[in-house]
């Protein structure tokens, strides 16, 4: 405490000589002058004082005959006349210290937590359109609002909890494990009320119809018919009939069978037994990399010398602490030199190509349901490139539920005849 | 001898009133602690000053503080604190 007080009131250390010191001592003492850490070096003795004491000395000095010289000087007083020769560190610390004020008060950096099913780019875009973003200050964001919004928003969300750490704003997320089976039921709610209107099966695909058996609606195709793409293959319009077979009303249901269609389809692909290929020579340059924001520049001596090249590199954000993110970025970069070579595929390599080719093929159709029943796969092969060609009979099930558009044309001639037979 | 007799009874006061005896008799306190510092309260003034001797002038009597390295941490009208290796104290 006491040293605290010395500090910031100021204190010299002084050498002191001349006939008699212990006197001058004696007289400090009596005029109340505080002197500290006495010592003696023979020829003379050192001590401090305060600054205050030491323009109070001069007529003791006087008086007893010795002399003072300063040595060293501490404190507040002295550090500040100092700072006042140095202005641009002065100034400059003190934007430093405004700099870093200012941009503690803004949010560098959004993290999320827990999150699986919602992506980070879906919730960023979600606080984007609350308002919620990069460079926005910490005072305009409303955490308990936020929290409430994310939750009432997102039914996958479960709990939400918002912080802000230094800079960053820290979104921990509990998503609901158990598949959410009141959102699963709810489509299959509206189809069934748009059932009341009727749907029909159409086909997606032409071909042949090598299998089918209706639940519900009315066939109108058989087994063994060409179909074009868009036929109707059920009717969900359903006629109710008089006794003399004529059509007295529709009945609209939801057409429900399992058709199979098959048809063919020839698939061919092509691949060139020349290809290019990066050859790296090893030339490689380093650069170092700053950035601001979205801008980047680039620290290199000179072009670069390569007719072609790769770039790499990474870079990093800034930060401060653990969570105080600042909107600059560094990094490396490399360069590396490349050539194009021309080379060429060896049989082998070729035939392996081509398997892979048809497996792709084989694996594409398989994920669509679809059969493969007859194929035939040819590999022509020249001097520049090797073909294949697969002609497929396939068969999948390709029928589609539309609503039942067109008006049954048998209901108006239905009324008609009514109104005559009355 | 007169003088004797009246410092005598003015010690026979201090004594019976169990008044403290600093004051009334101006007595120098010297507290010791180890072998490293003393404290002295209730001195007239210093008398000399080197590392290897201190004398104070209390009211009475010299007091001389005897050893290597001493040095006064603080001095002021009323205490003083001396450091350093403290081989003895005389009463002069």
């Amino acid at each position: 405490m006491l040293h605290w007080v010395q500090y910031i009131r100021g204190y010299v250390t002084i050498k002191v000589w001349g006939y008699s010191t212990e006197r001058l001592l004696n007289l400090c003492g009596n005029h109340n002058i505080l002197v500290w850490d006495i010592e003696d070096h023979g020829d003379y003795d050192t001590m401090n004082i305060s600054v205050q004491g030491f323009f109070a000395l001069k007529p003791l000095l006087k008086k007893t005959g010795t002399k003072a010289s300063v040595l060293k000087r501490y404190g507040l007083p002295f550090f500040m006349s100092k700072m006042g020769r140095r202005k641009i560190f002065v100034v400059g610390f003190l934007c430093c210290m405004l700099f870093w004020m200012l941009t503690s008060g803004y949010i560098w950096n959004i993290r999320f937590e827990g999150n699986y099913v919602l992506t980070d780019d879906v919730l960023l875009d979600y606080l984007e359109e609350k308002d919620v973003r990069v460079t926005m200050k910490k005072s305009r964001l409303q955490i308990e609002e936020l929290e409430k919004s994310l939750r009432e928003d997102y039914d996958v969300i479960t709990w939400t909890s918002v912080q802000v750490k230094g800079t960053t704003l820290l979104i921990y997320i509990k998503e609901n494990e158990m598949p959410n089976y009141d959102q699963m039921s709810q489509p299959d709610k509206t189809g069934s009320e748009a059932g009341t209107e009727g749907r029909d099966l159409i086909a997606t695909k032409s071909g042949t119809i090598s299998y089918i058996i209706t639940r519900s609606g009315v066939p109108q195709v058989a087994l063994g018919d060409t179909v074009e793409k868009g036929d109707v293959l059920v009717s969900g319009a359903v006629p109710v009939y008089n006794e003399d077979t004529t059509v007295r009303k529709y009945q609209y249901v939801e057409s429900d069978a399992d058709i199979k269609l098959r048809y063919t389809e020839s698939v061919s692909v092509k691949k060139d037994i020349l290809y290019e290929e990066k050859m790296y020579s090893g030339k490689q340059k380093t650069m170092f990399m700053l950035g601001v924001n979205d801008r980047e520049l680039n620290l290199r001596l000179g072009k670069i010398p390569y007719a072609e090249y790769d770039v790499s590199g990474e870079k990093k954000q800034v930060k401060l602490l653990d969570h105080l993110y600042l909107p600059v970025f560094y990094g490396k970069k490399t360069v590396q030199e490349y050539e194009m070579i021309r080379q060429k595929h060896t049989e082998e390599e070729m035939n392996s190509m081509m398997q892979d080719e048809w497996y792709k093929i084989k694996e594409t159709l398989n994920e669509k349901g679809v059969q493969i029943i007859t194929k035939n796969v040819t590999i022509k092969k020249n001097d520049k490139n090797w073909v294949l060609n697969a002609n497929m009979q396939l068969e999948e099930s390709a029928a589609e539920l539309v609503p039942t558009s067109t008006e049954p044309i048998g209901v108006g001639e239905d009324s008609v005849q009514e109104e005559t037979a009355e | 001898m007169p003088i004797q007799a009246l410092s005598n009874s003015k010690e026979l006061i201090v004594e019976s009133l169990r008044l403290p005896k600093d004051t009334m008799l101006g007595a120098a306190i010297v507290t010791i602690t180890g072998k490293q510092e003393a404290f002295i309260e209730n001195y007239k003034g210093i008398l000399e000053y080197t590392t290897e001797s201190i004398v104070l002038q209390g009211k009475n009597c010299k007091i001389c503080f005897e050893g290597r390295r001493l040095s006064i941490d603080y001095y002021t009208n009323e205490d003083m604190k001396i450091s350093g290796s403290i081989d003895a104290v005389r009463y002069v």
